[in-house]
């Protein structure tokens, strides 16, 4: 009986796992390494490479600053009461709870070419939705809650006691975050970084409904891999797709290396 | 430095956490804020810090007033309860945090790191992480960093209370010597009477945010001015009925009034061992407790329980035996007044003719 249990959990995880990961490499290979090089080099895929690169890197960078930020200051100002504390506590996860496509319709609904600020922002000159500060705003919408639940246990286990000792000794905030708080909380921030990362690289939902999907300019690599597979073209699909299951190997590594070193300090 | 605090208030929410408290600190001393847990203290002591904000009152520093002024500009010193040590720094670079921020040179740092150091007693230990050091140490290097930047004004937390009971006392020695070496004002927070009796030059007694009493810990001993003082310094017995004990049949001069006796305001003897016989009383022991240099006895005289200890060198008593007790004063007190009454019996015997 344990062994039958034993088998059929080690089924379900190849099945679920690594079937997958077997179809997408053996897919990518199937016309050879000539398919693999076109599927990548057609002009969509290096395009569509990019906007995920660009979304990725300005996604990563705004959710790191305002992620520690609002980090901070869900844990340790005073000036906010504690059911107003709370209440933002409970908001952060909003994005975890709401499906990615709603939260690009939202986008879209609220920012749209059809809405009052979408059209004032088109008369400026700047395209939010169907183009790449919706995408991007998009993907900051679903990555939000990565960093700051990341960086606020380890803020709420460290207390404020050092940082009052640092006051104390005559440092002041700049300082004391550099010096005292920042050494504490890095690999929880390097951990949130990489969990960003993967987020942004994967997703397709919430992009897909800002985006539109349109080749050569909104489309990033998860559409194009979903456009490829309606096109029937799988492999190039599959190529697209084992370059980003690549980077999420790789991703995965990291990660195992950073959560290591926080549970060191 | 000289300290002044006059009508101090803090409120958490409904809470009031610390109520008109007023009192002055003479340069130099050692102070001791008592109180049971949750009366205050910590609150006056972080008030003083400037980490936490009165909510009325001033604090006054030399004569000026700080209430406004941030933490990194009082100059004080403060070691927190579980010393709050930079842990991913070595004890060096711990100690020369506060020289750091004032950018001083780094020959500077490094003489006054060294002789911190060495006076500390952690020479060899400059490249050690907390997390390798004993709970003593790392409180002689909270006592360092606090001391590096030339405070006018240390402020300790409860300092002992994450030590273990044997190094406790060791320590309490060694910081009082250090804080008298180094000539500096302190003021400390504990819960703990006999550090509190050891340790200060002055006790203030805080209980429910009220500043009890202040004074030397022999005047707090001598002259408790409040119940709660006569009660929280040294173990007492409390006392309903007074005149149901000889000496003290008419002390309860305004009904109310209650008393609260010390175990050594009363002497205890087998019948005949106190030569003042015509003064004592039949008791009954009902327990005795073995408490390591003496035995602590528990005496019933009629419905009154009384605490008291006898000396190991005296004979052992046993539970039911009669003995013969000496009352020598009680602390007697009602809601208006409160006061010691010597038994007069003691003082005035009765006199023999021939």
């Amino acid at each position: 009986m344990r062994r039958l249990w034993i088998t059929l959990t080690y089924l379900v995880f190849a099945i679920l796992l690594i079937a997958p990961l077997v179809k997408i490499f053996t897919g990518a290979w199937k016309d050879g390494i000539d398919g693999f090089i076109d599927a990548l080099t057609r002009p969509q895929s290096l395009h569509a490479l990019m906007m995920t690169g660009i979304i990725v890197v300005i996604v990563t960078l705004i959710n790191t600053l305002f992620g520690v930020m609002l980090a901070l200051y869900l844990v340790r100002a005073q000036w906010l009461g504690p059911k107003l504390k709370r209440l933002l506590n409970s908001i952060v996860d909003l994005p975890f709870a709401v499906s990615p496509v709603i939260g690009g319709l939202m986008i879209v609904l609220i920012l749209g070419p059809n809405t009052v600020i979408g059209s004032l922002f088109e008369d400026a000159g700047v395209k939010i939705v169907y183009a790449l500060p919706g995408m991007i705003l998009a993907t900051l919408f679903v990555t939000f809650p990565i960093m700051v639940r990341e960086v606020m246990p380890v803020l709420q286990e460290i207390g404020a006691q050092q940082e009052e000792a640092a006051s104390t000794l005559g440092a002041y905030s700049w300082y004391t975050f550099w010096k005292v708080t920042w050494p504490s909380i890095r690999w929880g921030v390097i951990y949130g970084v990489v969990l960003t990362v993967a987020r942004s690289l994967g997703e397709f939902g919430a992009v897909l409904v800002v985006s539109g999907n349109i080749m050569n300019k909104t489309q990033t690599a998860t559409t194009l891999v979903y456009q490829d597979v309606e096109n029937f073209n799988v492999v190039a699909a599959n190529g697209i797709a084992l370059v980003l299951a690549a980077f999420s190997v790789g991703l995965l590594l990291l990660m195992e290396w950073a959560k290591k070193r926080k549970e060191v300090h | 430095m000289h300290i002044e605090v006059r009508n101090l208030n803090k409120n958490f929410g409904d809470f009031h956490a610390v109520r008109d408290v007023s009192f002055d600190i003479e340069k130099g001393k050692l102070i001791g804020l008592l109180g049971p847990s949750g009366g205050g203290k910590t609150s006056i002591l972080r008030m003083l810090a400037g980490l936490e904000t009165p909510s009325s009152g001033d604090i006054v520093f030399h004569g000026k007033r700080v209430n406004d002024l941030p933490p990194q500009e009082r100059g004080i010193g403060f070691v927190f309860q579980n010393y709050a040590l930079f842990k991913h720094m070595t004890v060096y670079d711990n100690v020369a945090f506060g020289l750091k921020v004032k950018k001083h040179t780094k020959e500077q740092i490094r003489e006054r790191v060294m002789y911190l150091v060495e006076l500390t007693g952690l020479k060899g230990f400059e490249h050690r992480y907390p997390h390798q050091l004993s709970g003593g140490q790392r409180q002689r290097v909270a006592f360092a960093r606090a001391l590096a930047p030339e405070p006018q004004l240390l402020l300790l937390d409860e300092p002992f209370a994450a030590i273990d009971a044997k190094i406790r006392t060791e320590l309490r020695t060694w910081l009082k010597e250090m804080i008298e070496r180094v000539g500096i004002t302190s003021i400390f927070v504990t819960h703990d009477q006999e550090e509190a009796i050891e340790v200060a030059d002055e006790i203030m007694i805080i209980n429910k945010g009220r500043l009890e009493q202040k004074g030397s810990p022999w005047d707090i001993y001598k002259n408790p001015e409040t119940p709660f003082v006569a009660s929280f310094i040294g173990e007492s017995s409390f006392i309903d009925d007074i005149s149901s004990l000889k000496g003290f049949e008419s002390a309860a001069v305004q009904p109310d009034t209650k008393a609260l006796i010390r175990p050594e305001y009363i002497e205890i003897g087998k019948p005949g061992e106190i030569k003042l016989a015509s003064a004592t009383m039949p008791a009954v022991v009902k327990h005795i407790h073995f408490r390591g240099s003496e035995w602590m006895v528990e005496l019933a005289v009629g419905d009154t329980k009384l605490i008291t200890y006898r000396s190991l060198e005296k004979e052992v008593l046993k539970p039911g035996e009669a003995v013969s007790v000496l009352l020598h004063r009680a602390y007697l007190f009602n809601d208006q007044d409160s006061w010691i009454m010597e038994n007069p019996l003691k003082v005035d015997p009765m006199p023999i003719h021939i």
